[in-house]
This record gives C-alpha cells, sequence and structure tokens, in this order.
C-alpha cells in the first residue's frame, strides 16, 4: 500500500509538471502571437491549440489537486460527525468518485479513440487532435488512482499510522 | 429506465446555436409539420443554444442516445464528413436551395460511412459565401493583405486570393470591425442584417463561393422502434425539409440585402467576367488538391466533384 | 414518474450528497447530474454525456481565460507588488484614525484591479497589513474586519475569477462584465473606508492614528503604484479598446508583471514554481466546478426544471424587485453554508435564466450576483476569507472575526441597494465602450 501510494504521489507530481510546462506553453504562444500580429500577422491556429494546451493543463493537474485537497467541498455538517462516521463517509466518497472518474477516463479515451479512427482534424491547422484527448484521459485516470489510494487508506490505515 | 407514459411519442430534439438563427427556425418547422402529419403521435421537444448537445458532440451524442435528433455542422468536424464537406469548395454555388438539394442527392448516392450509424432526417445549407468590407474590394489588388473574417474554408479561399483570413467568433465580429481589428468578413448575406453589419460594411463583393453543409441525424434504436407510418412521414420530409431550409435561407438574404440597400445605401460589386477567371484559376489549386488528399484515403472524390457540378447544373436549370 | 419530479429529486439528492456525505461541489453536481440523466434517459446517454463535456469544458479556448488570470494573481501575490502598494497607501492615510485600515482598503482596491480572487487578495493584504495595524495597536476586531472584506473587492474589480466564470456560464461578454464591475468596486471600497470611519468615530482605541509623513516623502513613495497601475491599464485598457480577447490580456498581464518582478529578483525559482502549483489547484478546481455545473445544467435541462422555474417566476403577479430580493436572499443564506463560487455555479443555470425572464440588464444582473456571491465569503460559518486571515494570525478568535465583519456586512448591502437604485453605475463604462 505504502508502494501504491507513493507511486500515486510520484505519477501525479510528474503530471503536475507537464501541466506546469502547458501553462507556460500557453503563455508564450498567446505572447509570441500578439507579437507576431503587430508586426505581420498572427500564427495560425492559435485558438486551437489554446484550447488544447489548456485541457492538458488542466486534466493532468486533476490528481495533484486532489492530493493537496484543492477541490471545495461543504464539509461544515461533517465535521461534527464521529472520527468512524467520518471514515465511512470518506470511504463512501472516495469509492463513488473513483468509479465516476474511472468510467470518465475510459468514456474520454474511447472518444480519443473515435476522433483516431475518423481521421477528424482541427479546423484551422488541419492536423490531428486525439492525442490531446488521450492526455485529458490520463488525468482522469489519475484522479481515480488518487481516490483509490484514499479508499485503502480511509479502509485500512490506522490512527497511529496517520501519525 | 425511462418513464413510459401513454399518449404521443416523445423525441428530443438536440441543436448547437442560439434559437433564432437559421438551424433552429427549421428545427421548429420540421417538429411542427412531423407533429401535424403523424396526427400527434409523435411529440418533438427542442433544445436549442447547446443546452443538450454542443456542435462537435452532436454526431457522437445521438449515436449514444444523449439525445434521439440532432442537428450538426459537418464543416466543424473537417476529416470527419469528407464526401459531404466537399460541398465547401469553390465550385460557384449559386444559391441555398440548389446547394441544399445537391447535398442530399450526394447524400443519397454515396451513403457515406460517416453517417452509417445513425439515421440522416434531412441535410441543408447555408447560402454561398460572398465578401462584405467597408472598403471596395473590386479586383484582386484590392483584397491583397487585406484582414477579414474567414474561418475554415472561407479561410483557405481567402488565402489562396491573397487576402489574410483572421479567425474569430460571430458575436465577437462586430466590435471587431468597430475597432478595424477586421475590415470585413466572408460569410452568407443574411449576417448583413441579422448582425448589423450593413452600418460597417458598405460593399458586398458577389464571388458565391462555397456553402457550409449542416445535417439531421436520429438515434439509430430509436428511428428502427419508431411506427412505420411515422418512419414514412420523416422519409418523405427529408428532401422537403432540405428544400423548405434552401428557400428560407435564400429568401432571408434577399430581405436583408434589401433592407442593407435601402438602409445604408450599400453598393454591390460584380466581378467582371475577366476578372472572375482570374479568381477561379486562383481557387482551382484548393479543388484539386481535395482530390488528391480525399483519394489517397480511398474516396472516389473526382466523381464527388464531377456530382456536384452536374447536380448544381441541373437543379440551377442550366 | 413524471420529468419534474425526477429533476427535483435530483436536487434534493445534490444537497443531501454535498452536506452528508461532504463530496466536492464539482464532482457533485457532475455524478449527480450523471445518475439524473442515466435515470432519465439512458447510461450510454450519461456516459457519453460526461466524457464529452469534460472534454469539450477543458479544451474549450473560452475558458483558457481562467489559469491565466489565475497565474497573474499568484505572481503578483508571490512577487512583492502588494508591499510598494500598501506601503503608499500607509503613506498617505496612515496618520489619520484608523488610517491603517482605510490604507489597506485603499491597497486592496489597487491589488485587487491585477489580481482576480478574493482570496488571494485577502491573503496577500492579511500578510503585508497585519502586522503593521498590531505594530500600532490595532484592536483586532477591526483589523481582521478590514482584511477579510477588503478581500471581497478582489472579485468586484476586474480582472476577476467569478466574473469570468459568471460570463462563460450564460455567455455573457466577459469584457463587458469586467468593465461592468469597475464602478461598484470603487464604489464598495468607499463604503468599507466610510464604515471605518464610522467604527473610530464611535471607538477611537480601535485604530490610534500612526506616525505623520512628510508631503515629500508622501509623492516619492507614488512610485510604489506604478508598477500595479501599468499591469491594470495594460490589461483591462487593452480589452476595453479591443487589443486582446481575455485569454490574451491575462496572459500579457502575466508577461508583462514577469518584466517587472524578475529583474528585480523578488520572485525567486520557490515563489515561481508555488505561483505555478497555486494556480494549478486554483483553476483545476474551477474546471471542476464548470464542468459540474454544465453537466448537472444537462440534467436539469432535460427534466425542463430550469424553463419551468424561468415561466412560474415571470408569471408571478408581483414586482420583479420581491423576486430579486427573494433571489438574493437565497444567495445570502446558501452563501453562508456553501463555498460562494461553488453556490454560484450551482445556481446559475436557473437563477440566470429566471432573471434574463425578468426582464433584468444581463451585464447588470450578473454584476448584482456577484457582489452577493462574494458577500457568501465573508459570512460565517462558511467563509473562505474568514479562514485564510484566521490562518495567518491564529490568535484571533474566530467569535471576533464574524463580529467585526458583520460591521463590514452592512456596507456590502447598501452597495447592492445603491446598484439596484442606480443601474447606471453598472452599465455606464461597458455602455461607453461599444
Ligand atoms: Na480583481
Ligand atoms: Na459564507
Amino acid at each position: 500500500m505504502a508502494f501504491l501510494e507513493s507511486f500515486c504521489k510520484f505519477i501525479n507530481q510528474f503530471f503536475m509538471w507537464i501541466a506546469g510546462f502547458f501553462l507556460s506553453a500557453m503563455i508564450v504562444l498567446t505572447c509570441a502571437n500578439i507579437f507576431f500580429r503587430l508586426i505581420w500577422g498572427p500564427i495560425r491556429g492559435t485558438y486551437e491549440l489554446m484550447g488544447y494546451f489548456g485541457a492538458i493543463v488542466t486534466a493532468l493537474a486533476l490528481g495533484y489537486t486532489q492530493i493537496k485537497k484543492g477541490h471545495i467541498s461543504v464539509d461544515i455538517l461533517v465535521l461534527r460527525f464521529s472520527a468512524k462516521t467520518q471514515r465511512v463517509l470518506q470511504s463512501i466518497n472516495s469509492l463513488i468518485c473513483m468509479i465516476f472518474f474511472g468510467m470518465a477516463a475510459l468514456q474520454i479515451a474511447k472518444y480519443a479513440n473515435i476522433l483516431q479512427e475518423t481521421g477528424e482534424v482541427t479546423e484551422t491547422l488541419l492536423i490531428i487532435y486525439y492525442p490531446f484527448t488521450y492526455g485529458a484521459a490520463l488525468g482522469c485516470a489519475a484522479l481515480s488512482l488518487v481516490f483509490f489510494t484514499e479508499l485503502l487508506n480511509a479502509l485500512f490505515k490506522t490512527g497511529e499510522e496517520e501519525q | 429506465p425511462a418513464p413510459v407514459a401513454a399518449g404521443p411519442i416523445n423525441l428530443n430534439y438536440a441543436n448547437f446555436p442560439p434559437a433564432p438563427t437559421f438551424p433552429c427556425v427549421q428545427m421548429e418547422r420540421w417538429k411542427k409539420e412531423v407533429e401535424k402529419r403523424t396526427n400527434g403521435k409523435v411529440a418533438i421537444k427542442t433544445f436549442p443554444g447547446g443546452t443538450l448537445l454542443k456542435a462537435k458532440a452532436m454526431m457522437d451524442g445521438v449515436i449514444a442516445g444523449q439525445a434521439d435528433i440532432g442537428c450538426l455542422c459537418m464543416a466543424y468536424q473537417p476529416g470527419r464528413f469528407v464526401i459531404t464537406n466537399a460541398t465547401t469548395l469553390p465550385l460557384n454555388p449559386p444559391s441555398a436551395t440548389v446547394s441544399s438539394l445537391v447535398l442530399w442527392d450526394l447524400y443519397k448516392k454515396y451513403h457515406p460511412k460517416a453517417f452509417g450509424k445513425v439515421k440522416v432526417l434531412t441535410m441543408f445549407t447555408t447560402a454561398p459565401f460572398n465578401i462584405m468590407s467597408k472598403v471596395p474590394v473590386r479586383n484582386l489588388g484590392d483584397l491583397k493583405g487585406l484582414d477579414l473574417r474567414a474561418p475554415g474554408s472561407a479561410g483557405v479561399v481567402l488565402k489562396n486570393l491573397g487576402g489574410n483570413p483572421v479567425g474569430m467568433p460571430m458575436p465577437q465580429t462586430p466590435e471587431a470591425l468597430q475597432k478595424g481589428t477586421v475590415k470585413g468578413l466572408i460569410s452568407s448575406l443574411e449576417v448583413m442584417k441579422d448582425f448589423k453589419f450593413a452600418e460597417l460594411c458598405r460593399y458586398v463583393t458577389k464571388i458565391d463561393v462555397g456553402v457550409i453543409p449542416f445535417a439531421v441525424v436520429m438515434n439509430m434504436d430509436k428511428w428502427n422502434s419508431l411506427p412505420k407510418d411515422v418512419q414514412k412521414v420523416m422519409e418523405e420530409l427529408g428532401p422537403q425539409q432540405a428544400v423548405w431550409t434552401g428557400v428560407y435561407m435564400d429568401n432571408h438574404v434577399k430581405d436583408s440585402m434589401a433592407w442593407s440597400k435601402k438602409t445604408h445605401n450599400i453598393e454591390v460589386i460584380e466581378l467582371s467576367k475577366t476578372e472572375k477567371a482570374k479568381w477561379d484559376k486562383l481557387l482551382d489549386p484548393i479543388t484539386g488538391k481535395w482530390i488528391t488528399d480525399a483519394k489517397a484515403k480511398g474516396f472516389p472524390a473526382k466523381a464527388v466533384v464531377d456530382d456536384i457540378v452536374g447536380f448544381t447544373k441541373m437543379y440551377s436549370g442550366q | 414518474m413524471s420529468l419534474t419530479l425526477i429533476g427535483i429529486i435530483g436536487i434534493i439528492i445534490l444537497l443531501a450528497v454535498l452536506f452528508f456525505l461532504g463530496m466536492p461541489v464539482g464532482f457533485t453536481m457532475g455524478i449527480v447530474g450523471f445518475c439524473g440523466f442515466w435515470y432519465a434517459v439512458s447510461f450510454k446517454a450519461a456516459i457519453n454525456m460526461v466524457g464529452n463535456d469534460i472534454w469539450s469544458t477543458f479544451s474549450s479556448y473560452g475558458l483558457t481565460v481562467i489559469p491565466l488570470f489565475i497565474f497573474l494573481g499568484y505572481l503578483a501575490f508571490n512577487s512583492g507588488i502588494a508591499d510598494r502598494l500598501y506601503n503608499t497607501a500607509y503613506k498617505w492615510f496612515g496618520h489619520w484614525r484608523g488610517g491603517l485600515a482605510i490604507a489597506t482598503i485603499g491597497a486592496d482596491e489597487l491589488f485587487a484591479a491585477i489580481c482576480g480572487s478574493n482570496t488571494a487578495t485577502a491573503a496577500t493584504m492579511g500578510k503585508v497589513a497585519l502586522p503593521q495595524m498590531q505594530k500600532y495597536k490595532y484592536d483586532n476586531m477591526l483589523s481582521s474586519g478590514t482584511i477579510v472584506t477588503g478581500g471581497t473587492l478582489g472579485t468586484v474589480m476586474p480582472p476577476s475569477v467569478v466574473l469570468i466564470v459568471i460570463g462563460l456560464q450564460t455567455e455573457q461578454s466577459i469584457i463587458k462584465l469586467f468593465l461592468g464591475g469597475i464602478l461598484p468596486a470603487i464604489i464598495l471600497g468607499a463604503l468599507f473606508v466610510l464604515t471605518i470611519f464610522v467604527i473610530c468615530r464611535i471607538n477611537p482605541t480601535f485604530g490610534p492614528a500612526g506616525p505623520k509623513t512628510g508631503f515629500k516623502d508622501k509623492v516619492r513613495s507614488l512610485t510604489g503604484v506604478i508598477e500595479a497601475v501599468i499591469i491594470f491599464v495594460l490589461v483591462i485598457g487593452g480589452l476595453y479598446i479591443g487589443w486582446f480577447t481575455p485569454t490574451e490580456a491575462g496572459a500579457v498581464g502575466v508577461f508583462f508583471t514577469f518584466l517587472v518582478i524578475v529583474p528585480t529578483g523578488r520572485l525567486g525559482w520557490t515563489g515561481l514554481i508555488s505561483s505555478i502549483g497555486d494556480t494549478l489547484k486554483i483553476s483545476c478546481m474551477v474546471f471542476m466546478l464548470v464542468t459540474g455545473a454544465i453537466i448537472f445544467g444537462r440534467f436539469l435541462a432535460v427534466t425542463r426544471i430550469t424553463f419551468m422555474v424561468a415561466d412560474f417566476a415571470a408569471g408571478l403577479d408581483v414586482s420583479r424587485y420581491v423576486i430579486l430580493a427573494f433571489v438574493l436572499l437565497i444567495y445570502l443564506i446558501g452563501g453562508c453554508f456553501i463555498d460562494s463560487l461553488g453556490f454560484l455555479v450551482l445556481t446559475i443555470p436557473i437563477f440566470f435564466p429566471l432573471g434574463m425572464a425578468l426582464g433584468f440588464d444581463p451585464i447588470w444582473y450578473a454584476i448584482i450576483l456577484t457582489m452577493v456571491t462574494t458577500m457568501g465569503a465573508i459570512t460565517p460559518p462558511v467563509g473562505v476569507n474568514i479562514y485564510v486571515v484566521k490562518a495567518l494570525a491564529p490568535e484571533i478568535g474566530l467569535s471576533t472575526i464574524f463580529k467585526s465583519v458583520s460591521f463590514f456586512l452592512a456596507a456590502c448591502i447598501i452597495c447592492i441597494v445603491i446598484l439596484i437604485v442606480f443601474p447606471q453605475i453598472v452599465l455606464i463604462i461597458p455602455n461607453m465602450a461599444h
């Protein structure tokens, strides 16, 4: 379990670096587009590329955000329950979210596969874009993995271990 | 489990643009016609503005049954609808009515694999594309380096003619025109009135290149579950709806141009025969390149182009 | 079962999962929307919807504006721009009674003009101004309340993540929303200053006057606002003139902030890395909220609930302002218990069409919703700004902060009333730009 947890942490940290890289790329691309637009002409396909870069930024940050407890929730009532109840609720939560994002990952991968098979390309550059879609699926899968480790923790980890 | 109720068969019809636009106008007309002709046996709930499915999600959403019926714009997904998207090529379509019929016949003749998983209810196109601009465009020289809003296939046309295509969403275009970020646009002419472009673009250059094709598709299981008489009504309505939408579009363009001439005194520029020949010569490679590419992917590209030209001649009464 | 009933049950289940399971708001909306759609239509349709909406939301160009403006805020936060702003405001107002608190609001107003989030604004000013106010023996009641509420200017003054989210969800021009927020933010700030004035008049020991500064020093200190003003003019001015799309304005803002702070060495690698990490975390959270709301909205659409609520309200035989007051009350109460941005995206599919059915101007209505939403960030028990300040100053009791916030809430409500009576305040700048 310790192995799984550190593997999950490593993967999501690694994805976060890629997300950060694409975030920087978005800024560079947009500024370059504005600059070239002023002097001779815009960089073709900037808008569509920005959308796909943004997809990678968000998707690959999903697991990292969950590990850092960045997704807001309404815990005002839950915090009043006993520690044991909270653990039960936590495992239900993790289980539901793990299944949901696992299915979402599969579905997005399936969609990417359709894009690949039907030969769909972007509107301006007329290039394939399904690799980005697979990237988004990967991000959801990583989030599902985070919930899996959280589920195991809620179920099996004892109080002492947590400290 | 869907709630089972006695009474009419309920069908959800998803559309992506806002309610007042022509794809939604034809949707409401189709709904009314079907409900009338089936004597209320079928009830259709319409979802305009992407509330149920967005443009690029339409095809797969209908296949999965997220909506029973969906209206999609094929030009948004280049590469996926190769044969029907050939109607975007600069082959001098005269009107939306003719193009819609050509598109429908093209579909009927080739039954493209892209539509294999759905039932196609109808197809139609926009009116042909023309240049609207703040400065007169009378020849290729006027077009050189001119910034015009021209997405997708219109952008390719403009690029070949020496202009500078700018891609931006339609709602942003009036502001960009006002601020001079773009000097005009290439689109079908109903926008002169609908978006009040005539206030800013006092010149229209008639070039009639390309149209944008749309398809209305239905979930296959849903189609198979319909009673025979309902299917028959919808089958019959297919080509009729294509014509109705084409005529609606053409009248809309006529209204728009009459209004623009009357209210803003715009000038319509017709190209001379020799000038037009020069333009066509620059545009020919687009079709040539499309044929090469589509052929490489295994499509009967040459035959498709010949058919578009042939059908167009036939329906224009030439 | 009728579709309407399915929709109502869906909403009840949603609230139950939110409160009793403590599942994140965005996930809850997505999952309940998915299950509802599954029940009303089919599993295949529902899972297709989830996959497609996640992909199309994540890859939409319009939404790329979110990470860029959040990044801009964090860069400003980590680079010491706020220190210099506060220093200037302090030199000008510090010698007044309550002057440090007034200076905080002034610095808030300027910082809000380059930062898109209320928590970042509160956290920044808390770090900068709290120690100063403690040094000059300000009462915790005044200092903490000022920091907590001053942060709300971050969402009303453009750029603003809340305005971006409203704009994207309701298909309004983000540029117009941004421009519409400027005057309300200035009025809100003025009312906060007035509140501080009144508090210090009633109880002078709350905010003793600071040391006087010579006129020359005052003028010299003005250099501290230059970078913030330039960034604001570049970003919002560029939007106003139409040079940039909102996304481009965000990128230009980030680029320019880099130009300003990298040579000064005020940012450093750790600052940069933590800015990127925080940006990813916050924008990912916002994206999940938006995606969840879209999925839940599709479920509501297929049950036709949204259409019905709007029709029902439009058919009521009372003044539309009574209905508006009712809506605002719901936001106030909801804002107490649910994170304000989460509550906003949750309710927009219902309350925005309602406002449109009542014939309100969309930009004005959006700004009013933003004002009342941002109040949620400072109302107990769930008010994110309160906890930001509590984290910075653990020695201040929560009850003290709650009490002090209540003074400022009056200012917020007065501001909303002013905007309802004089809608021109919101609309004048956006209309001028057109
Ligand atoms: Na702001
Ligand atoms: Na609150």
